[in-house]
């Protein structure tokens, strides 16, 4: 099978190829897109100059001249804001966790697995009644994860107003989805020899689940909390574009400001976290496989 | 002779453990319960008799589209409703997000796969595959190139970590108003992605067909385009459609900025405080969310059956 | 017990009807695919047959519900021929994990995480008798093969049975050792006075070491006799046939 890929051009790669681009023309054509409106508008590229001017000397302080009396040192309102965006994607991610897990568990085939010797009929029954309660769940947690989290945080806006709440669930509810799809795959694609030798011990299904199915599952799982979890960053980040305290709320007032020095210590402060949290999540990695 | 009582003791204080791990565990647990509990202190103020009778009000009022408001519940004016906001917003928005999607993917698609090439660390060695012995390759070449890679992949980790939201916020200042700003950010965004997936994948290939080919005389570029590439393909391929439908996902909030998708109109909804439209619109966006990710599932089994 | 069954689709076993008497130790021989495992597994209550009954002490498999199965099976120790150990897991729980069948829920999660001064005497006495004890607190995933075997046999051995059932526990490790393993198994095996039916690719070994040799060949009993009357020829056709099938 490999051979088709790797071999002449004219095969399904090609094919693969010609496709995508026929879709892109079909796009283009669409949306009206016109290369001209690359260029930038009259005011935008003195505000580009202006912004990249500011890349190579992110503020230590604030840059405007008309600061009021009260304010934070910049730095510190900087820290107190990457503070309050890792506060939001936690307790997110603490709140999906669990949701995702329940409902991960229940959607995957290892939890309805049915015992190959018992009675068929019976078998049959169960693997009936499994088929449906996992095909509802499908559809149920794919629902959770189609409406975008800053959809759900307008939603909420709307109805509840600003707090922490607002932000926390409308990061949750989609991550609970995503975390349970994923979960239940992994659940499904790990390797089932050591559930096989806890049945012949005799143990329960419960039992055969949890320390069978689960552990052989459970590092690829642990990786993807910590994946959702930067990507929970981001996400925070933004929420502060819809008013709440996090790092996005205080970069769009310096950018419309036009205090681009200020922008920049926000996006690189940003980007050390995610820095961060890749070079802390390599390192558990090779730990826990070494 | 040591009792068994003792050398199970003894057994068990000399156990390979990781402290890292250990600590890395305590950090994420206080975390999460620090922030579960902030949570639930800022939840006791949304449970006041005010916050609450907004909510209902919402719940109810708001939320139902306009016509049923007054008149109460009706199948057809239910349906006319439906039908109207289809035509005069919805259908537009939706189709401008699939194809701002879609151009995104292709534009990330295509960025990410030199980048890819470029950042994995098997092709960045003065002598690809065949490194014998890493002793005598560590000169002046070996480490321009590994520097290079470096820098390829750092680069691929800074368009990543930059949300597309904020990148399409910046782009609208300088591009002004059209689909280009979101397209560039949802590209920009997903080619640091796609490229770093397409790293792993190239650095996770069989060797033997390089090996063998390099043997046979092939340059690194040539290795690269003609062997890596095609061997790389149908893995880029799953990861591509992957993408693809959390594109259409970024792409249909990347409106609220102003631009072109439906995320346009959700904002729109929202300023003019037209709750009913707002959510409306909000569940067509989860269709077509939907729609994608059948779509990538469909094109990422037969990828696999294929292969 | 007595067995005669047939495997799914290309029956993978045919006409086998064996009957073991407690306390017996059995070889059973026979090239791959010959339908080794699949015995073991059916005699073990881990595989279904589509015809014909397993009986253990009398009782059918058939007419067991889940809670009689799970209970049959936890007086049956099965090693398997890739060990299936949790390999994220310390090998005190891989053995501990023996018992899982015989307690509640919360006992077996509370075994798991907190084990009991007693278990883990038991667990390293166990290992100890293969030899293996400095290994307790290893994770399982460090071991090498033969080590990972033993840890299965302990894991068998925990349970208390009444029988142990081997799917080739020799196969991966170098003779001089799986002589070693062999040899302590017997023992044990007598000295709990428990059944023991063991899968062998090595035919010397089950001619030197049990008493009772049963071949396998394409789904079918060739011989089942007491060693003693058992011949080289008798080997040797068991496996040259195997051999001939393959250019006809």
């Amino acid at each position: 099978m490999r051979e088709r890929w790797t071999g002449v051009p004219g095969g399904r790669r090609t094919g693969v190829l010609a496709a995508l681009a026929l879709v892109g023309i079909v796009a283009w054509v669409q949306l009206g897109l016109a290369p001209s409106s690359l260029v930038p508008r009259p005011g935008g590229v003195q505000i580009a100059r202006n912004f990249f001017a500011g890349a190579l000397s992110p503020a230590l302080d604030y840059q405007a001249g008309d600061v009021p009396a009260g304010a934070p040192p910049f730095l510190l309102r900087l820290l107190s804001a990457l503070w309050s965006t890792i506060l939001y994607a936690a307790a997110a991610v603490a709140l999906a966790l669990p949701a995702g897990l329940l409902l991960g568990f229940l959607a995957s085939s290892s939890w309805w697995a049915v015992d190959p010797v018992c009675g068929s009929r019976r078998r049959a029954r169960r693997s009936a009644l499994a088929g449906t309660a996992q095909a509802l769940l499908r559809v149920f947690i794919a629902a959770l994860r189609s409406v975008h989290e800053l959809l759900w945080a307008v939603v909420f806006l709307a109805a509840m107003g600003l707090s922490p709440v607002t932000g926390v669930l409308a990061l949750a509810i989609p991550y609970s989805g995503t975390f349970a799809k994923v979960f239940s795959e992994m659940l499904d694609e790990a390797p089932t020899d050591s559930a096989r030798a806890l049945r012949g011990v005799g143990a329960a299904p419960a039992t055969i689940f949890l320390w069978g199915n689960l552990p052989r599952a459970l590092p690829d799982m642990a990786a993807y909390v910590f994946y959702r979890f930067e990507c929970a960053i981001r996400a925070s980040a933004v929420l502060g574009f819809f008013g709440f305290p996090t790092i996005g709320y205080f970069l769009r007032a310096s950018f419309e400001d036009t205090q681009y020095r200020e922008v920049w210590s926000y996006l690189y402060a940003l980007l050390a976290l995610v820095l961060l949290l890749e070079v802390w999540s390599s390192a558990l990695r090779r730990r826990f496989v070494a | 002779m040591t009792s068994r009582k003792d050398e199970i003791a003894r057994l068990h204080s000399a156990r390979p453990r990781s402290y890292f791990m250990r600590t890395s565990l305590v950090a994420f647990a206080l975390l999460g319960a620090g922030a579960w509990l902030w949570t639930v202190v800022g939840a006791v103020d949304l449970l006041g008799a005010h916050r609450l009778a907004n909510v209902s009000r919402f719940l109810v009022h708001d939320a139902a589209p306009y016509p049923l408001r007054e008149s109460g519940f009706s199948w057809q004016a239910l349906r006319a409703w439906i039908a109207m906001m289809w035509e005069t917003q919805a259908a537009e928005g939706a189709a401008a997000t699939l194809w701002i999607s879609v151009i995104a993917i292709l534009i990330a698609g295509s960025a990410a796969l030199p980048l890819a090439l470029a950042g994995a660390r098997v092709l960045a060695v003065p002598d690809p595959f065949l490194a014998s012995n890493a002793g005598d390759q560590r000169g002046l070449e070996w480490t321009l190139r590994r520097t290079f890679a470096l820098l390829v992949r750092q680069l691929s980790v800074a368009m990543r970590a930059i949300p597309e939201y904020v990148l399409a916020f910046l782009l609208l200042a300088i591009l002004g108003s059209n689909a280009w700003a979101a397209i560039l950010a949802l590209a920009l965004h997903n080619a640091g992605i796609l490229g770093r997936l397409g790293t792993e994948t190239v650095e996770n290939l069989d060797a033997r067909p390089l090996r063998a080919l390099r043997l046979a005389g092939a340059d690194r570029g040539a290795l690269a385009l003609w062997v890596a590439l095609p061997l790389a393909f149908p893995r880029f391929l799953l990861y591509f459609f992957y993408r693809f439908e959390t594109c259409v996902r970024e792409a249909t909030v990347l409106g609220i900025l102003g631009i072109a998708s439906l995320g346009a109109s959700v904002q729109e909804a929202r300023a003019r405080q037209r709750y009913d439209e707002m959510l409306f619109l909000i569940l067509v966006g989860g269709a077509i969310v939907l729609l994608a990710d059948l779509v990538s599932q469909l094109a990422r089994t037969w990828i696999r059956r294929e292969t | 017990m007595v067995v005669d069954n047939r495997g799914e689709r290309k029956p993978i076993l045919q006409g086998v009807d064996i009957a073991v008497r407690p306390g017996e130790c059995l070889a059973l021989v026979g090239p791959s695919g010959a339908g080794k495992t699949t015995l073991l597994r059916a005699l073990a209550a881990g595989q279904g047959t589509t015809a014909g009954t397993i009986a253990v002490d009398g009782r059918e498999l058939d007419s067991l519900n889940s809670h009689g199965l799970r209970a049959l099976r936890t007086q049956l120790g099965f090693v398997h021929q890739d060990h299936c150990l949790i390999p994220s897991l310390r090998v005190s729980h891989n053995v501990l994990a023996g018992k899982l069948g015989q307690r509640s829920l919360l006992a077996g999660a509370r075994s798991m995480v907190f084990p009991r001064r007693a278990d883990l005497e038991q667990a390293h006495a166990l290992l100890d008798d293969l030899g293996i004890a400095d290994k307790l607190f290893q994770r399982a995933d460090r071991l090498s093969g033969g080590e990972a075997q033993r840890v299965a046999l302990a894991r068998a051995l925990f349970q208390e049975p009444r029988a142990i059932l081997a799917d080739e526990p020799v196969a991966a490790v170098d003779p001089a050792r799986g002589r070693d393993l062999i040899e302590r198994m017997l023992e044990l095996a007598r000295r709990r006075g428990l059944t023991l039916i063991v899968s062998l690719h090595d035919v010397d070994m089950a001619r030197s070491f049990f008493p009772r040799c049963v071949g396998l060949r394409a789904g079918r009993v060739v011989f089942d006799r007491p060693t003693g009357e058992l011949d080289d020829a008798d080997f040797t056709e068991l496996y040259e046939l195997e051999r001939g099938s393959i250019g006809a």
